[in-house]
């Protein structure tokens, strides 16, 4: 019921990762391990596609706070795309859209980083 | 309904079994179970670790009303860690100020109602309310 997935699949010049489930303080730990692995690759322009994300709780914004300095500080960047109202309102409550770009679907976000990679 | 869970991040997968099987008997909307399992969680996770080396589970209590779900849990073993205690957290902090913890604690107190903290012979209670409108 509670379970958590993460898929990850690449796209020109920027990496997706579909969460999935209930991103938890037991959980957390396994979307740390897909952004450790992106870095190592040096694969920072990061998609976050939250269709199928049900559930975040504060350990699952820790993560996205842990990497987001290392990846900008490599001229990459987390976009998070396709929030439920539900999953928004926590990212919201705690001053996020700030701090993060949302968008509301993927294409949105694919087409924003094509942006940035031709003004180099 | 009640129900004990031993101090590891191992057991949130059965804590929200409880919080489903307890909104499914209730017909509680999906809205209020998320807030639900949220608060659970802060205050379940911040318990197991500030506290993984206390005595005996961790006792959650779970009850409705026509209006409100009340809820209290309860850590039998542990120093005092008053949660309904005001936190500043600075939501317009840049990146580079922000530094993760915390947040959880100032969720739960942003998302519930009536939040109480109790401290008498080691046991620390806690509890809150969660109306359904």
């Amino acid at each position: 019921m509670s379970e958590f997935k993460v898929n990850h699949r690449d796209g020109e010049g920027f990496s997706v990762l579909e969460l999935k489930g209930y991103l938890d303080a037991h959980t957390a730990p396994d979307l740390e391990t897909t952004f450790q692995k992106l870095l190592t690759d040096k694969k920072f322009n990061i998609i976050v596609n939250c269709k199928d994300l049900t559930y975040i709780s504060s350990a699952g914004l820790g993560v996205f706070m842990a990497y987001i300095e290392d990846v900008r500080k490599n001229r990459g960047d987390i976009k998070l795309t396709n929030m439920s109202p539900k999953v928004y309102n926590v990212f919201d409550l705690l001053g996020f859209p700030v701090l993060y770009e949302i968008y509301k679907d993927e294409q949105e976000a694919a087409t924003k980083f094509r942006q940035q990679m031709k003004k180099g | 309904m009640d129900r004990s869970f031993r101090r590891t991040f191992g057991q949130l997968q059965s804590v929200f079994e409880f919080t489903n099987e307890f909104t499914q008997i209730h017909a509680i909307s999906e809205r209020v179970r998320y807030v639900l399992d949220l608060a659970v969680e802060e205050l379940f996770t911040n318990m197991v670790k500030y506290n993984p080396s206390g005595k005996g589970d961790i006792h959650m209590h779970l009850s409705f009303d026509k209006k409100e779900v009340l809820v209290q849990i309860t850590d039998p073993d542990s120093d005092p860690f008053d949660v309904s205690k005001q936190r500043s957290v600075d939501l317009k902090r840049s990146l580079e100020e922000r530094k993760p913890g915390g947040l959880g604690i100032y969720l739960v107190q942003k998302l519930v109602e009536n939040l109480q903290y109790e401290h008498q012979n080691r046991t620390s209670i806690i509890s809150f309310r969660l109306p359904l409108e």
